[in-house]
């Protein structure tokens, strides 16, 4: 049955449908919020929330795009909202800000008790989220549907509503500049850490 | 090969979408280029980790959390005026709840005895100098002289 086929049927009544389209969508979904905010918890939550607003929301669907462009589209907003209200958290803040300080030293301190596990640390994954989060909005959803989710740049550009031209704008630049500032990062760290990580693929 | 080239090749290089003689091109420069090298390494490092949050699936029971909050909202559970005065007297409760318990425990610290209270010194033993005390030395050996005697 199509995904449309199912909408009808909630919107004349039959909830019980929903379930079909969340069983569906919920870990593409869910990878999209894990791009945003790096945490299984908070990236479930927010997948929760995603679908209880479409739900809500589904008498306004006019059928123009697929669902899956629309509950997506959902999610990013959902996603960029949840970051913009925890940076102005002034706990988090302070946690963030200690977090980039202790990260700068321990990047330089490689583990080599474990040479399977010390190729990518939680030191690492830190740094490359840090960098993640530090991209504009428009780079960053561009970046995590694109790599996240391996949307094609048509399907991107629906989503974000803009051109194919401006999501392979954006996933350049995005790249670009995550590639710069993790170059950065990374000549302060041991070389040798380098050489065991380029072991590992 | 220069490094500009090498670098903007270098993600259809990792995803193996380069023709063979480009490909080597990479391969042949990385080798011999520190700074291409380390770049190449980021950029695997970050693809790792990232392929890492992918293989990660939501919560099983996600379906079910979400069906339940939806039957709850159909059924208008939030919209009733029981909910809503729940959601005002929340903090008031709360705050209750702390001031109470300060109470209690200012109640309790003052009801109980207290440690100087039960090993109080008697008063005789207070006025007691142990300065001015006779060393015990001395009164021994005067027993002994007069023992002697």
């Amino acid at each position: 049955m199509l995904d449309s086929d199912i909408i009808k049927l909630i919107i004349n009544g039959n909830t019980d449908k929903y379930r079909v389209l969340v069983q569906k969508y919920q870990d593409r979904v869910f990878h999209v919020c894990m791009g945003y905010v790096h945490n299984e918890d908070d990236a479930n939550d927010l997948t929760q929330e995603t679908f209880i607003k479409a739900y809500l929301s589904l008498n306004t669907f006019k059928f123009k795009s697929s669902f899956a462009t629309w509950i997506y589209r959902i999610a990013v907003n959902i996603c960029l909202n949840y970051i913009r209200k925890k940076k102005g958290n002034i706990i988090d803040r302070i946690e963030n800000a200690i977090d980039s300080v202790t990260s700068n030293h321990k990047l330089q301190i490689p583990d080599y008790s474990n040479p399977e596990e010390i190729l990518i640390t939680e030191e690492h994954k830190k740094v490359i989220f840090i960098e993640i989060d530090r991209l504009s909005p428009k780079q960053k959803t561009a970046f995590i549907l694109s790599k996240y989710d391996e949307l094609p740049q048509k399907e991107i550009a629906e989503i974000m509503q803009i051109t194919e031209g401006a999501v392979e704008s954006l996933i350049q630049r995005a790249k670009t500049n995550l590639q710069k500032r993790l170059k950065n990062k990374i000549n302060q760290s041991n070389d040798t850490t380098l050489q065991m990580i380029l072991m590992c693929f | 090969m220069n490094c500009a080239s090498c670098q903007k090749k270098l993600d259809l290089y990792i995803s193996g979408n380069l023709p063979g003689d480009v490909k080597k091109s990479v391969r042949t420069h990385l080798k011999e280029c520190h700074q291409c090298h380390k770049t190449y390494a980021t950029i695997l490092m970050a693809e790792k980790i990232i392929n890492q949050e992918k293989v990660l699936q939501s919560n099983p029971f996600l379906a079910t959390r979400v069906m339940n909050q939806i039957e709850l909202k159909d059924e208008g559970f939030y919209a009733t005026p029981g909910y809503s005065i729940f959601r005002l007297l929340q903090p008031a409760a709360l705050t209750a709840s702390i001031v109470l318990a300060l109470f209690i425990g200012i109640y309790a610290g003052n009801s109980l005895p207290t440690t100087t209270a039960q090993n109080r010194v008697p008063e005789e033993l207070m006025l007691m100098d142990d300065a001015s005390m006779e060393s015990l030395n001395l009164i021994l050996s005067v027993e002994e002289i007069r023992d002697n005697r």
